[in-house]
């Protein structure tokens, strides 16, 4: 091989100057150094960088998207999830949330989360399987809370939502018993009927107040006003109907008592013992 | 005494008698001041004529400066009065009185094997007994017999009457137009007044008209809902309680069954006040007032009013030379000189009159068989009252002149020269037969021609409300 020593090389014509041909190996004889803009390298197949080390500088300070799935080898890390609690609404008094997710390991920590950012731990936890454990929570300011678990292998989730809510249940003003004693057939409003909560609905969970069979009167579901058209329908003797009504909250707390309402009747008649 | 009534009548087929026994019923009595209605009425009675008789019944007394009235209990060879009690005595016959009668005579006690309660209150300790029952004596009641008939009264033939006693073989009868209403008698039972009532918000007695109460064999309850004479379900004296123990019913008048009640009175004519008061009679539950003599005669209603507005229907008896009308009851004038002071009538010559002095001639006169509406406005300021004979009006709306009266009441009054005169009243509860019955906007009442719109019967559910 000739040895052709020159300083400069440079186009014959056209553009373009081509160095060997396939097959070839072109060797830059170490130490020396190829110089000149990168970005005159607009071909170069970096396939063929078959070794050496890229610079760090060499990289955008933001790397390319990468799908995980190319990212092999790395550490083995599972975290729980959370798919569903029980119940969902509690009161402020300690009370027990089954958490239903997946790979949680005995016993995960279990936080309550206001929506202020309050972080209550749960008083317990109780550890069932990798997809249930059981938190018990003394919760005193109403709202909603997001739940959080964090494995002890330092894998944690917290819920996607709020899932619990603590909320007092509905609590009833107005005492049990003896509502009243009403005359029969008589119409217009009998009582009413009040509990404390977040927008109580009243309902009867038996069937002898809004029975037209029985006392035959109406309860309005928002007001707890029980009012009828005709007391004791078409009966005709005093009785006292027992019922048992339910408050029920906007968290679908219930609360339950127990109430009675007694008719009387005229004496509607009596004899007139003439001298025909 | 002495005229016909109704009254029920009935013999048990066996002996249930025992040492127990409770009567609770209400009555409206009547005809208990006039002076010559003294004595005793018999109303709950047991007897075999010859030789046992127990009655629950009212005894009317008085003397110059005193006239009472009083219930009372009798056995063979007793008698129970309260005595001159406040709770002991009953004058007004405007008003219902519910009196128990308990006896069981196993007390140990004398004093305890009788009690009775006037309004819910025991008259306790009561004088002019002349024994207590025996300790364990049987009642007179609910003994056996064999013949209801009045002509049939014998020693072991037991006649039950309500408004009635056999004496002997002819039939003394009651209250000469009083009313019963929800009678209970309690067969081998003795309960408080406390069963049967109670006292209201505002310490009034009021009935209780489902007592839970044991009527034991021969025992009944009489509400007087129905009509018939007959002793079946249907008749005026069915047994609601249960025993189907059906009194048969005499001398049924027109409409026995009525709504005045405890819990709905009614007014009435007032035998109480009348004028003058030795003469004039009232009858068939005080809604006949009747003069007997040609000095005339007065009479006004139980209840009189200071505002709204009333209706009532008077229907002149046969022979009428009277005027009807309203006046002021307010001070005794009415008791003193009859309707001279205050009031507006209409008389059978066809004058509208104020204090006896006509003011509205030549209108339309009325004699038997008319019926005259009264309309009594007290909402005017004057106090007005209309009148309309068989349901047109008569003249115009007059006024009251003197004053608007303290208490407007209804009254009739003869003329001096009109000899024996009656009126029929109809306060809703008509003792005439009518072709129609036309309620007040209350549907209290029945009327036979339509009540003046904004009118009412005169009876306490609208008082309370108008009145």
């Amino acid at each position: 091989m000739s040895e052709v020593k020159v300083n400069t090389i440079k186009k014959y014509t056209g553009s373009t100057i081509t160095i060997g041909e396939s097959g070839d190996t072109i060797t830059i004889t170490a130490g020396a150094t190829l110089s000149g803009s990168g970005a005159s390298l607009t071909a170069l197949n970096a396939t063929q960088l078959g070794s050496g080390t890229v610079p760090d500088a060499r990289f955008p300070a933001t790397l390319p998207a990468v799908s995980g799935a190319n990212l092999t080898n790395l550490p083995a890390e599972t975290k729980p999830t959370i798919s569903s609690i029980l119940p969902t609404v509690i009161e402020n008094t300690a009370a027990d949330v089954v958490i239903t997710g997946t790979n949680f390991i005995s016993v995960p920590y279990v936080d309550a989360i206001s929506s202020t950012g309050a972080i209550t731990p749960a008083n317990s936890v109780t550890f069932t399987s990798a997809t249930s454990i059981t938190a018990n929570f003394t919760l005193p300011v109403d709202g909603s809370y997001y739940i959080r678990v964090e494995n002890n292998d330092g894998n944690a989730v917290r819920s996607s939502s709020a899932l619990l809510t603590v909320s007092d249940a509905p609590a009833w003003t107005t005492g049990a018993g003896s509502l009243g004693t009403i005359a029969g057939n008589f119409s217009g409003t009998v009582a009413t009927v009040a509990a404390t909560g977040d927008t109580v609905v009243y309902s009867e969970t038996t069937s002898v107040l809004t029975n037209a069979g029985q006392a035959n009167c109406t309860l309005n579901s928002s007001t707890g006003v029980i009012t009828t058209s005709d007391f004791g329908g078409s009966g005709t003797s005093a009785t006292t109907y027992s019922f048992t009504l339910r408050a029920t909250d906007a968290q679908g707390q219930t609360s339950d008592r127990n109430f009675t309402l007694t008719s009387v009747y005229d004496i509607a008649s009596a004899g007139r013992f003439d001298n025909p | 005494m002495g005229t016909t009534e109704t009254f029920c009548k009935k013999v048990f087929g066996s002996d249930a008698s025992g040492t127990k026994l409770t009567i609770s019923a209400w009555f409206k009595i009547s005809d208990s001041m006039a002076n010559n209605r003294r004595g005793e009425r018999y109303i709950i009675t047991s007897t075999d004529a010859a030789t046992a008789t127990s009655t629950l019944g009212y005894e009317i007394y008085h003397n110059t400066n005193s006239r009472k009235t009083r219930f009372y209990w009798s056995e063979t060879g007793m008698y129970f009065f309260p005595g001159d009690t406040s709770v002991g005595m009953q004058m007004d016959a405007s008003g219902w009185y519910h009196v128990v009668l308990k006896r069981d005579s196993t007390q140990g006690t004398d004093t305890e094997r009788l009690k009775m309660y006037i309004n819910g209150v025991s008259v306790g300790q009561l004088n002019n007994i002349s024994t207590w029952p025996a300790q364990d004596s049987t009642t007179q009641f609910f003994k056996s017999g064999t013949n209801a008939s009045n002509n049939s009264a014998s020693a072991g033939n037991y006649i039950h009457n309500v408004n009635a006693y056999y004496s002997g073989y002819s039939t003394t009868y009651g209250m000469e137009g009083g009313y019963i209403a929800d009678l209970h008698v309690c067969n081998g039972y003795a309960y408080d007044a406390s069963s049967f009532g109670s006292f209201d918000a505002n310490g009034i007695w009021t009935a209780n008209s489902s007592p839970s109460v044991s009527y034991g064999t021969n025992g009944w309850r009489m509400k007087f809902n129905e009509t018939g004479a007959s002793a079946d379900a249907n008749g005026f004296g069915a047994d609601s309680s249960g025993n189907g123990n059906h009194f048969a019913t005499d001398n049924l008048g027109t409409n026995p069954s009525v709504t005045d009640t405890p819990d709905n009175n009614f007014a009435t004519m007032n035998p109480n006040s009348i004028f003058p008061s030795t003469v004039p009679i009232i009858r068939d539950g005080n809604l006949q007032s009747k003069s007997e003599s040609t000095s005339g005669a007065a009479f006004c209603s139980t209840i009189g009013v200071q505002a709204g507005k009333w209706y009532v229907e008077a229907k002149i008896g046969s022979s009428a030379t009277l005027e009807v009308g309203a006046v002021d009851i307010g001070t005794e004038a009415f008791v003193k000189s009859g309707t001279a002071t205050n009031s507006v009538g209409y008389d059978y010559g066809g004058n509208i009159r104020v204090n006896n002095s006509n003011v509205q001639t030549s209108l339309a006169t009325y004699t038997g068989g008319d019926i005259i509406g009264i309309c009594l406005d007290m909402d005017t300021a004057t106090g007005t009252v209309t009148f309309y004979k068989n349901g047109s009006i008569v003249g115009s709306a007059q006024n009251f002149t003197t004053r608007k009266p303290l208490f407007a009441a209804f009254y009739m009054q003869s003329h001096t020269s009109g000899g024996s005169q009656f009126v029929d009243w109809n306060f809703g509860n008509p003792t005439f037969t009518i072709s129609s019955s036309n309620s007040d906007a209350n549907g209290y009442g029945s009327f036979e021609y339509a009540v003046l719109s904004g009118h009412y019967a005169l009876c306490t559910k609208n008082l309370a409300t108008y009145g």
